[in-house]
């Protein structure tokens, strides 16, 4: 799905020609040059900041807060499903009368790697290297509420695609032995969603990430051509009128290839070693610098950033960005990042959320994992159990309280993007951002037909 | 001697009133409910079970409150032994 270094948006036909801005110009309105168009932005992920960082909690309350926060809206809709059934407590699970138990899963996998298994001599390494996935054909899933938890039996339950830390209700019959027959099962759903405003002119948000400043094996011409192309420097004044309408840029993680550097730059006593250490993200807040002297950007951490490791990630401190900071078009944000632009509205993490899931079920298709997501109503389902989450007890941010129109994930493996509907008529548009550094891909948004345009930078001169 | 009676008498309604409120409390904890009740106080989990809506008993709120601030009532069973 990815083209060629040929441009292919809407809007008038024609290669670019690059004698264009090697000319003088041919009207005083070109001689003008174009004005960036704007548009309304509205931050909207406020519950993503952590005001104190206390880690005195368990995690315990974490899923406490998520199982309760979810249960009310989960059984409205299950009592309209399904009537007349009793919600029962695992804990006093009456004998033989079908009911209905709200709870959270736990998928029990024997591959799954436990820390415990270091001290047990016979389970050895090599089963677990080179994996990918950690499933196993005879995973089973345990629902657990507030009061006790129980192994769940029954044909059609997806033991594969789900994850721990879904919110699920299930109807059916206690068995004898302890376990639960499942007879239906059902989950949050997509939330509701803004009405999707229409819009009077073609605008684009940008979407790239997973930069990779520092990678020896990577491209940094790429780098320089993404800036240029984005700051309206590059290709014809055709071109340039297309650029013009980029609103925002959004850089969704991975900055640096890893913060080796960093790290070494604090033993290094000679000032050259130093420099040479830190020389990957003084070259990325250049380019930051470059971008938000011409567009409003944001930055996302991602997995490898200098941020804090657990989510939610907390922005990247303004003091690795001395020149960039100084701009107040550049944004630094939170990991999950959930902002409004005219109206539409995007929701994105850097892809650890999605790569976690990806591990612990057998879906291949990661648009269908988003999908998923949007279903069970959560951003990050599998955190605290795999993911490094913060210990949280006042509330789960990561509820899906409203559908967003643009849901993007960034660092992954290849570019995708699917449209999905939802059961109350919700559209949201899935992406999944491929890394620039070995795809050199920068996704374009059309906030008015929510169309997605990915444009490759190709900066190999050999071909 | 009626005196003496009198202030053990006393002295034995006052410890029964004490020992109803720690046995209150205690329940409160126990109760899975209301969610863990580790790491946090008495009177913040009694907020956060009022906010979910899982309506906690008053008298729970009634007896902290007659504590002072600083009082070993005030944080739940397992404070300082986990």
């Amino acid at each position: 799905m990815v083209t060629e270094a040929v441009v292919e948006l809407e809007g008038p036909s024609g290669r670019p020609k690059y004698d264009d801005l090697l000319s003088n110009p041919t009207s005083d309105a070109q001689a003008a040059g174009h004005m960036r168009a704007s548009a309304v932005y509205k931050q909207k992920g406020d519950r993503f900041k952590l005001a104190t960082q206390a880690f005195d909690r368990q995690y315990a309350h974490i899923y406490f807060q998520r199982l309760m926060l979810m249960k009310p809206p989960l059984l409205t809709k299950v009592r309209q499903k399904w009537p007349g059934v009793q919600l029962a407590n695992i804990l006093t699970l009456p004998e033989n009368d079908e009911v209905l138990v709200v709870g959270t899963v736990y998928k029990d996998m024997k591959l799954k790697p436990s820390i415990l298994d270091e001290y047990v001599k016979d389970r050895g390494a090599s089963q677990l290297v080179g994996r990918t996935k950690f499933v196993g054909a005879d995973d089973s899933i345990i629902l657990e509420d507030e009061s006790a938890r129980m192994k769940l039996r029954g044909e059609g339950l997806p033991v594969g695609q789900l994850v721990t830390g879904v919110v699920m209700a299930v109807k059916g019959v206690a068995a004898p032995g302890g376990d639960f027959q499942v007879n239906a099962f059902c989950f949050a759903d997509m939330a509701p969603q803004a009405p999707l405003p229409s819009l009077s002119e073609d605008k684009y948000v940008a979407l790239v990430s997973g930069l990779g400043v520092g990678d020896d094996a990577a491209d940094p011409l790429k780098l320089s051509l993404l800036v240029d192309y984005l700051v309206g420097s590059l290709a014809s004044d055709e071109e340039q009128t297309r650029v013009s309408k980029i609103v925002r840029v959004v850089v969704a993680g991975g900055l640096l290839k890893s913060t080796e550097g960093l790290l070494q730059a604090i033993t290094h006593k000679q000032p050259r070693q130093q420099a040479a250490a830190l020389a990957p993200i003084r070259e990325v807040d250049m380019c930051l610098s470059e971008l938000a002297g011409a567009v409003p950007v944001e930055v996302m951490p991602g997995n490898n950033d200098p941020a804090n490791h657990s989510l939610p990630q907390q922005p990247l401190h303004r003091c690795l960005f001395p020149l960039a900071s100084s701009f107040t078009s550049f944004n630094r944000v939170t990991n999950p990042h959930e902002f409004e632009v005219d109206g539409i509205s995007f929701l994105g993490t850097s892809g650890q959320n999605l790569d976690d899931i990806y591990k612990y079920s057998v879906e291949e298709n990661r648009l269908t994992l988003l999908q998923r997501m949007l279903e069970w109503g959560h951003l990050v389902p599998t955190a605290p159990d795999t993911l490094t989450c913060y210990p949280l007890s006042d509330s789960d941010p990561f509820i899906l309280q409203s559908a967003p129109h643009v849901f993007y994930v960034g660092n992954q493996p290849a570019y995708s993007s699917q449209m999905v509907a939802g059961p109350e008529g919700q559209k949201v548009l899935l992406i999944c951002l491929p890394r620039f550094s070995s795809s050199g891909t920068l996704i374009l948004v059309n906030l008015k037909t929510l169309a997605v345009h990915p444009i490759q930078f190709d900066a190999d001169i050999s071909a | 001697m009626v005196m003496f009676r009198a202030k053990l008498r006393w002295q034995k309604l006052v410890l029964c009133a004490e020992e109803q409120a720690q046995k209150l409390l205690r329940q409160f904890d126990l109760t899975a409910k209301y969610g863990p009740c580790t790491d946090v106080s008495r009177k913040q989990r009694w907020e956060r079970a009022r906010k979910l809506g899982l309506d906690p008993p008053q008298g729970v709120l009634q007896a902290l409150e007659q504590l002072d601030a600083s009082h070993p009532e005030q944080q739940g069973i397992w404070a300082d032994r986990t």
